[in-house]
């Protein structure tokens, strides 16, 4: 008998034992759930990579672009959300509408934050400065987009990296437009400098990863000073002082692209990888040609019109005594599909989303000269800035001709001959000149009006013009929808329904109507 | 029952056999009240410990001193006799039977068998016969209506179909609810590897509970609440299933017994929705070949269509020549048939489902020896669904044996093996149904080949398969199989002793328990599926769960009137995962669906592991058989969840007082009674992950497919995922109590049962939806509660109990209500399934599930509004309709009448909805029976109480009547087109009664030696429900949402066949 319970005392206490030591303490639990499937952590250029990637197609390219280049006339929106959006049913408002690029513009500021920590000192690739730099650039880029179209939001509870992956603010508070437009002016400021180091951490620099550049520090550097450029002026009218702000932009600007070569074109769209104003009509068919643009062509007898409208038949329109030249008339459309005139960039399956062009640079140095009265200057840098802008139309036009997609369903018919660039000098001659000579700040706020219509992504930056004139006072530019103007984008329903402070600021989401943000001239 | 009493019994006196003078005395015990054998009964010498038990004929041999006086009979549920031996050495003895309830013997959590009168909670017990009446092979359905507080949700009438068991109400919204399967002392996996997601297109995946053959079940032990199920810690917060296979520790010494029982069933379609047969493909009251409605022109008017009548001239009579009373068919041109036919109806439904087979056979071996027992199972069903293409076969085996070494001694293991093959079709919305019960009574769907002549890969329907496929192409073309092998089973060593004392005994236990499987899916959609090139998805599931248990049992007779038991034990659990797929598309050409001829390829692969290392204890103490005190504790350590927040320590405690004990309450009329309640808590553990990267995504939104895919010219890029986990993340945790009785009357003439629980869940586990300027979108945190009230009532009466006539039957009813209290800050509701619009989800104050879509627009009055046609319009999205049922009843009746045994189930859901796209959809596509009459009447009223708008009233505000505006028959579609896109006109209360089974048996042999039972049975014949047409209980889904969502599902079935069994 004893024998047999010194057995079972051995043996429980053998088991109890070993499994205390072998199984129970936290590290080899750690190792049991220890997650093989994911990397818990990748180097900073795989980061980066999709930092451009969502920045570009998404944030740029995507859901902002597609709305307010409805509200900025360049397009109509004719079917189901585009519709409403049109019409300011419903959807300008409604805060389900931008949810989608809201998290997408949160997230990628979130991704490029935790590039920047990485790559400063203490951070696991302290000594990547290029690296930083870049991320720096993308960060200050996406606040301006949550910025401009949301006015005050959340931004420095927002969007930060946390050690464990869980929110270090689970309702991130509101800060004020003035606030994030600092910490975007610091991010360039500190980009600048970064942009100038190396990327001496074993991990070695971005080469390929950089899909914007491949790597090239210098046009990282051009591309910063453009921004720095462009959110300067969003800035004019809160400035004590417009003369040196001016000067500002005009240096900035002069730091920037100095040829087309140079500006940041995300050109990575092929048969597979998609435009997003291409992949948003291939998938929804929801818009059509603006009539408003069409007479703005019309009346400046711009070449451009005999390019950038198709039929419902898949053929360029020539012009307006084209038999199937038929504008959606802005905001008194019908709700209808294959009917009007779709511009021809709807089609841009391949056309690259212009991060920053070198046109907007000439244009905002000659806005900026023309500001402060030196017209002659300003001339020159407008005719280099609108036949720039022609270029790239016909770019963009030329993607839609050879668009995979598109050639694969019997493709579009082309009926006339691309502008060239003489034909765009003479243009300018005939047609922009007498205009600039009678207002000069008026037709260069045009011609960039109508250089950003396009495939390219630049109707979110044509919509921060737009309010920006009608916020100093200046209605340089004739909108035809009289339904009234959204002067915002509404917070996202994923804050809006979680987040208390956004949720109250967002109220019935009627204030977008009513309140300008704060560089427009309003409080918020 | 009595097998388990027999087993305890055989512990006792069945291998003590003491060589002394001795003389052999031997016998049968047999049944007062129907002259039966009974097996098992302990036969002993009075005041030794010389014993034994009977066999299964009831037969006994022993050998006793020559000094003997008395033997001593004893059986669970019947009373004890003694019998004067004399100089008597045969002795035939009747046995009374006693109150049955009272000294039921029933498994408890950990193995511990425990007087059913000494528990303070409910659990309940099903038979192997009773299980197994009608032959049904699978266990899920087969409990169906025989528990109370226990909901059994089926998916449909296919072979393997899933089926989601829920012992009373959910604890998790969106995560495991179903409850831990034990089979003979091992846990093992019973859920699906797969979940089927919102549940509206592919196929179904089945339950791992398919694996386990109720042919080879002894009894199953339900252990319904928290603190029946305590000792197993978290992964018994959802109740448990104990299940008891056939050992050979009922088989009698000598000659090994044999068993053979085989079942024949064919299965039908259970009901059929009415379809209209007058009116042809078409729209709008003109024939058109491609349309997926018919609206089309009456089926006798063809020949006079213009395009294509044989009477008028048209391009194809002109091609052709005039064809009188004839009509010409797009598709018998593309078939290669005579385009021109006799326009006729066709039973297209009908004639495409099969009528199934079902076959299956169990046989058993088993043998008891001196010092041990073995048992042989083999089992197999071969079954062929009402689907074509789809079916089941299974293949079981088992062994078990145990030993026993030495007087303190014993070892035994039991180990089973299954194979088994499923072959499925796809279900719901674009699944196989959705072109078989549309389709136009003018098609001649089985007739008119589904593909072109010549090209077997192009399809030919009556309407466009760029979504949906041709059925008869799909059953041909597309293939979805499930095989899996699959090993469960123990070995175990025990140890006991009395310390030489007459009131002590301690028994060690360590048993290592595994159940390793591996489940390989394959799906393939056939080149020319969806009019593309097809695509084909392996994925493979490799699973292992090692269970190490080890248990000290101690028990104490402290005095006569005071019994006190102590278990500690050590669970050590370790899981691993293994996934890879293998997925490719675009098959290079036609006529070769194999992964290896796509052009597009991805694979994927996953390790998961888990380990769970538990620590538990039990105190009992018994006072005078008449109150009884169960304390547990259960401190679980798991890998899952966070470090520093693996640890979690859980207590139950439970009294039972039998009241009936005590002098004051002893009475002739209620002879039993009982009080019990407990209190438990245990918590589930969450999955949690370190938060990780992943290659991001692009599509949804705007986008119709994937606008960007990695790799970029090369380039791979890794982000943090959207989905972050919580590192505090906590165990959540239910803290269930527990009231109940036990009365019975007469002696056991009724026996009334009743139990009311409630559970209080909290912190429950999810993905909560996160403010995403957080820059993530969802948090894996604790973020919502639950609570349940149930009621559980079992009735059993006995009326007619003699010799040649009984009749017994019983009720069990159940209540649930699970209702949501709250959910993360911001969170209003939870999705479970369905489209964006309508869909299954969980919303605060809501019972869970509801179903939530686009209801009738009304006014603020609540009154439906139509519109100047007097059509109904659609109004906001909210809440449209309850899952939950008020209540369920089973009723179970069975008569003998001499040797005839009539039994019969029925079960009866009362309350309840859900949503039912295929009765809409009949009525939008003019398919069903009832558009084709609304669209025949001269006008008809939209049939809910409803109000017209009349005009506005001084304040602006609009004044109602009542509806009384007629629609015309001629717009009849447009009336069901206007129906189509209010969700709520698809809401069906789902309340039903169903026959589930039914059966008669009979033994033709009954000699001992051999014993032939024959035995006829049908399954869910009889279902009436408010749905007409269609199976209340096919529904979609293998999870949460189960049992609320239909649209186009699979069928259900009803099963008629016959059975032999033969004991030998």
């Amino acid at each position: 008998m004893k024998k047999y319970i010194n057995i079972t005392k051995g043996f429980l206490a053998t088991l109890a034992l070993s499994a205390l030591v072998i199984s129970c303490s936290e590290d080899a639990m750690d190792d049991v759930n220890k997650d093989l499937n994911h990397t818990q952590d990748a180097p900073s250029k795989f980061i980066i990579a999709d930092v451009i990637t969502a920045t570009a197609f998404s944030n740029i390219g995507g859901d902002i672009n597609t709305y307010t280049s409805a509200y900025v006339e360049h397009e109509v929106g004719t079917d189901n959300q585009l519709y409403r959006a049109e019409h300011r049913q419903g959807e300008p408002s409604a805060s389900s509408t931008f949810n989608n690029v809201w998290g997408g513009l949160y997230g990628t500021l979130k991704n490029a934050r935790l590039v920047i920590e990485k790559c400063s000192a203490g951070g696991s690739q302290e000594g990547n400065q290029i690296t930083k730099g870049v991320a720096e650039v993308l960060a200050a880029y996406n606040s301006g987009i949550i910025a401009d179209m949301f006015g005050n939001t959340p931004w420095t509870q927002a969007a930060l990296p946390s050690k464990t992956g869980a929110p270090t603010y689970m309702n991130p508070k509101i800060d004020t437009q003035e606030e994030i437009y600092k910490g975007i002016m610091k991010y360039l400021d500190d980009a600048i400098t970064d942009l100038q180091g190396t990327d001496a951490h074993a991990t070695g620099p971005l080469g390929t990863y950089d899909l914007l550049y491949g790597g090239n520090k210098a046009k990282w550097l051009k591309f910063a000073y453009g921004l720095k450029a462009r959110y300067t002026m969003h800035l004019l009218k809160r400035s004590a002082n417009a003369a040196t702000t001016l000067q500002t932009v005009i240096d900035c600007a002069d730091k920037s692209f100095k040829s087309a070569d140079e500006q940041a074109a995300f050109a990575i769209y092929d048969a597979s990888n998609l435009n997003p104003t291409f992949d948003f009509q291939w998938s929804r068919d929801g818009l059509a040609a603006s009539e408003s643009m069409s007479q703005k062509l019309i009346e400046r007898k711009d070449p451009r019109l005999r390019r950038v409208f198709v039929g419902a038949d898949w053929a360029q329109v020539t012009g307006a005594d084209d038999p199937n030249f038929y504008m959606a008339p802005n905001g008194e459309n019908d709700q209808v599909k294959y009917t009007y005139n779709t511009s021809v960039f709807v089609f841009s399956q391949t056309a690259p989303t212009l991060m920053m062009s070198y046109h907007e640079v000439l244009f905002l140095k000659a806005e900026a000269l023309c500001r402060l009265n030196k017209a002659t200057e300003a001339e020159a840098v407008l005719k280099n800035a609108v036949v720039a802008a022609i270029a790239n139309t016909e770019n963009s036009v030329a993607a839609s001709m050879n668009a995979p997609a598109v050639n694969d369903n019997g493709g579009l018919t082309e009926t006339s001959d691309a502008i060239s660039e003489t034909e765009a000098m003479d243009y300018f001659d005939t047609s922009v000149k007498p205009l600039f000579t009678a207002n000069p700040l008026k037709e260069t706020m045009n011609q960039k009006y109508l250089a950003f219509f396009g495939a390219s992504g630049e109707s979110t930056e044509c919509y921060n013009d737009i309010r920006r004139l009608k916020g100093l006072g200046e209605n340089l530019i004739k909108l035809n929808n009289p339904n009234q103007f959204p002067l915002r984008c509404p917070y996202g329903n994923d804050d809006t329904t979680t987040n208390p402070e956004v949720k109250t600021a967002y109220g019935t989401g009627q204030y977008i109507y009513t309140e300008p943000v704060w560089w427009a001239g309003g409080t918020r | 029952m009595k097998k388990i009493a027999l087993l305890l019994a055989f512990f006792a006196f069945g291998l003590q056999v003491l060589m002394a003078q001795t003389k052999e005395v031997s016998g049968k015990v047999t049944s007062a009240e129907d002259g039966g054998a009974i097996p098992g009964v302990s036969v002993s010498v009075k005041g030794t410990t010389i014993g034994t038990v009977t066999d299964m004929d009831g037969v006994f041999r022993l050998k006793v001193p020559q000094d003997s006086k008395t033997l001593v009979l004893s059986f669970v549920g019947m009373t004890t006799q003694e019998i004067d031996l004399g100089n008597q050495t045969k002795i035939n003895a009747k046995m009374v039977s006693e109150n049955i309830s009272v000294d039921e013997v029933v498994v408890t959590a950990m193995g511990i068998s425990k007087e059913k009168k000494a528990l303070g909670y409910a659990v309940e017990n099903v038979g192997g016969q009773e299980l197994t009446q009608a032959a049904n092979t699978n266990l899920g359905t087969a409990i169906q209506g025989k528990v109370s507080g226990i909901e059994v949700s089926s998916s449909s009438g296919m072979p393997g179909a899933s089926t989601k068991i829920q012992i009373r109400g959910a604890r998790s919204f969106t995560g495991n609810n179903a409850p831990l399967y034990i089979v003979d002392g091992t846990p093992i996996s019973s859920t699906p590897d797969v979940g089927t997601g919102n549940s509206v297109t592919g196929t179904d995946y089945a339950d791992r509970a398919l694996d386990i053959d109720p042919g080879d079940i002894e009894s199953i032990n339900i252990l319904k609440g928290q603190a029946a199920s305590a000792l197993y810690g978290m992964r018994a917060s959802n109740g448990v299933v104990v299940i008891t296979t056939k050992s050979g520790k009922g088989a009698g010494k000598g000659k090994p017994q044999l068993s053979f029982t085989t079942n024949f069933a064919f299965d039908v379609i259970s009901t059929m929705p009415e379809f209209q047969n007058e009116f042809a493909q078409g729209t709008g009251g003109a024939y058109s070949p491609s349309a997926s409605t018919s609206w089309g022109p009456k089926i006798a008017e063809l020949a006079n269509d213009a395009k294509y009548g044989g009477n008028t001239t048209n391009a194809n009579t002109n091609r052709d020549g005039k064809k009188p009373g004839m009509y010409y068919v797009t598709q018998r041109a593309k078939a290669g048939l005579d385009p021109w036919v006799v326009p006729a109806v066709y039973d297209n439904a009908n004639e495409f489902f099969n009528t199934g087979l079902t076959q299956s056979n169990a046989f058993n071996i088993a043998q008891g020896f001196d010092k041990g027992n073995f048992s042989l199972s083999l089992g197999n069903t071969m079954s062929n669904g009402i689907v074509p293409s789809t079916g089941l076969d299974r293949y079981n085996a088992k062994m078990s044996a145990e030993a026993q070494l030495s007087k303190s001694w014993k070892v035994g293991f039991s180990g089973n093996f299954v194979t088994s093959k499923l072959t499925k079709q796809s279900s719901a919305n674009n699944g196989i149904v959705a072109t078989v019960y549309p389709a136009p009574p003018s098609y001649d769907l089985a007739g008119i080949p589904s593909f072109v002549k010549g090209d077997p890969y192009t399809q030919n329907t009556y309407r466009s398969t760029s979504g949906f496929d041709a059925a008869y192409w799909a059953i041909d073309n597309n293939k979805f199989t499930e095989r899996s092998q699959r090993f469960f089973g123990n070995a175990y060593a025990e140890f006991n002793t009395n310390f030489n004392t007459e009131n002590h005994k301690l028994v060690v236990k360590y048993q290592l328990g595994d159940d390793a499987y591996a489940t390989n899916y394959s799906d393939v959609w056939g080149y020319g599926h969806a009019n593309g090139k097809g695509e084909v998805d392996q994925y493979n599931y490799t699973i292992n769960e090692m269970n190490s248990l080890l248990t000290a049992a101690y028990n104490w007779k402290v005095n006569d009137d005071l019994v006190f038991d102590a278990v500690l034990g050590n669970e050590w659990v370790e899981y691993g995962r293994k996934y890879t797929e293998g997925y490719g598309k675009d098959f290079n050409f036609s006529g070769w669906n194999h992964i290896d001829n796509a052009s597009v390829y991805q694979a994927s692969d996953s390790y998961r592991t888990e380990r769970t290392i538990g620590v538990f204890g039990n105190l009992a103490l018994a006072y005078k058989s008449m109150l009884y005190l169960n304390v547990t504790g259960r401190n679980d350590l798991v890998s899952t969840m966070p470090r520093d927040n693996r640890s979690f320590f859980y207590p139950s405690v439970s009294l039972g007082w039998i009241f009936t004990e005590m002098d004051l309450f002893k009475n002739d009329i209620l002879t039993y009674g009982k009080l019990r309640s407990s209190y438990a808590e245990v918590g589930q553990a969450g999955d949690y992950y370190a938060s990780y990267y992943s290659t991001p995504v692009y599509g949804g939104g705007f986008s119709s497919g994937t606008p960007i895919l990695y790799p970029i010219n090369g380039v791979v890029a890794y982000t943090p995922y959207a989905t972050v986990y919580d590192p505090s993340l906590k165990p959540q945790n239910t803290v269930s109590y527990e009231f109940g009785a036990d009365l019975t009357f007469l002696k056991g003439l009724v026996n009334l049962s009743y139990t009311y629980s409630r559970q209080n869940v909290k912190d429950q586990i999810f993905e909560v939806p996160l403010a995403s300027s957080t820059g993530s979108s969802k948090l894996v945190t604790n973020g919502g509660s639950i609570h349940t009230n149930s009621h559980e009532v079992t009735l059993g009466v006995n009326p007619i109990k003699t010799k040649n006539f009984k009749w017994d039957f019983a009720f069990n009813f159940s209540k649930i209500d699970n209702y949501v209290d709250k959910l993360a800050p911001g969170v209003n509701s939870i999705f479970l399934g369905g489209f964006t619009e309508p869909q299954v989800r969980a919303g605060i104050g809501d019972k869970f599930p509801v179903i939530y879509g686009v209801s009738y627009l009304r006014n603020d009055a609540g009154q439906i509004v139509v519109d100047a046609d007097g059509m109904p319009q659609s109004g906001e999205e909210k809440v449209i309709g309850t899952v939950s049922p008020d209540f369920r009843l089973g009723f179970n009746t069975s008569f003998t009448v001499f040797k005839f045994r009539l039994s019969a189930l029925f079960d009866w859901k009362n309350g309840g909805q859900m949503y039912s796209g295929t009765a809409g959809l009949l009525d939008y596509y003019g398919k069903s029976k009832r558009s084709g009459e609304y669209r025949k009447s001269d006008s008809f009223l939209f049939e809910k109480p409803a109000v017209k708008v009349t005009g506005t009233d001084a304040n602006g505000k609009q004044t109602y009547a009542t509806n009384d505006i007629k629609i015309s028959g001629a717009d009849a579609q447009t009336y069901f087109s206007n129906l189509n896109n209010i969700s709520e006109s698809m809401i069906y209360d789902n309340s039903f009664i169903k026959m589930r089974e039914i059966s008669l048996n009979y033994p033709v042999v009954d000699k001992k030696g051999l014993k032939v039972n024959l035995n006829v049975f049908a399954r869910n014949i009889i279902v009436w429900s408010e749905m007409k047409g269609l199976d209340p209980e096919s529904t979609q889904g293998n999870n949460n949402m189960s049992g609320a969502f239909e649209r186009f599902s699979l069928p259900g079935a009803a099963s008629y066949g016959f059975g032999l069994n033969l004991n030998f």
